[in-house]
């Protein structure tokens, strides 16, 4: 695996992490508490897609380690 | 998101910081489930209403799920755990830290993957807003059974690759006996006569009854 996938994994990962805590702790008050506010959804289902791909590359980058 | 899948993403996410610590990263992945330890709640209500389900989910369930332990103040807390019981002074920091952010991914992981009907309370004493997302995909619908799955396959890889496995979470014993059943196969089986063929067996109705019974139960989240 190229050494610079693992780094942008984590750096992805800890941007994914810091956009969950602001999405459930910020988000209802700071913009908008509507349930179907379109722009939450589209926010919300690309930081998961990218919290669950970063972590998968690096659960797999762990596992090649010598 | 199902319990078991909240406990190994946490497990999976502590690792992939690089917690090296076998017992911290035991904490980060319990630090991931304890929202969910309002599920005592209903236990206990079922006890008390005669395992009436009906009564125990509207007078019990329904209102405490997700309130008290679904938010910062709850995050906090697991954070002040975490710092006690974490290996090593130079550690307690950073592992507090990453159980405060394992537990508020729970929070996010509810919102997306908990259903539409179980909003959390983020801000919970100080503000009663509930949140959550009215296409929230429930409990049971195939991303959160997709997502299980790969938590699934992901721990036998892990015990294969690397000699450690999220069974970790239930201690050294579990971890050693997990790897050395899925790196040794069935001459592992052999060696205890049997009784690792039992307890897989076990495990796997363990597993299968702690997803299934929410759905049967019906509390969601």
């Amino acid at each position: 695996m190229n050494k610079g996938l693992p780094a942008l994994a984590r750096w992805l990962l800890g941007l994914s992490v810091a956009a969950m805590v602001a999405l459930t702790f910020i988000w209802p008050f700071a913009l908008s508490p509507d349930p179907a506010d379109p722009r939450f959804r589209i926010a919300a289902i690309a930081t998961f897609i990218v919290f669950l791909g970063s972590l998968a590359a690096l659960v797999v980058a762990r596992q090649r380690r010598p | 998101m199902q319990g078991p899948s909240h406990l190994l993403v946490s497990w999976y996410y502590a690792d992939a910081s690089g917690v090296d610590s076998a017992r911290d990263r035991r904490i980060v992945a319990w630090a991931g489930l304890a929202p969910d330890i309002d599920v005592l709640a209903y236990i206990v209500a079922l006890a008390w209403y005669r395992l009436d389900q009906d009564l125990a989910f509207e007078n019990i369930w329904r209102v405490v799920h997700h309130r008290y332990t679904h938010g910062l103040a709850f995050v906090l807390l697991t954070g002040v755990v975490a710092w006690a019981v974490a290996s090593g002074r130079d550690r307690r920091w950073r592992v507090a830290w990453l159980a405060m952010l394992a537990s508020a991914i729970h929070n996010f992981f509810d919102i997306v993957a908990g259903g539409p009907t179980w909003p959390v309370y983020p801000l919970w004493p100080v503000s009663d807003l509930g949140w959550s997302a009215s296409w929230s995909w429930s409990i049971g619908e195939w991303p959160n059974l997709v997502i299980l799955a790969l938590c699934f396959a992901g721990a036998f890889a892990y015990a294969k690759f690397t000699g450690r496995s999220p069974l970790e979470c239930f201690g050294a014993r579990a971890d050693a006996w997990f790897v050395r059943v899925v790196r040794e196969g069935s001459t592992a089986e052999r060696g205890s006569g049997g009784v690792s063929r039992w307890i897989i067996w076990a495990a796997v109705a363990l597993i299968v009854a702690a997803v299934l019974a929410p759905l049967v139960l019906r509390p969601g989240g």
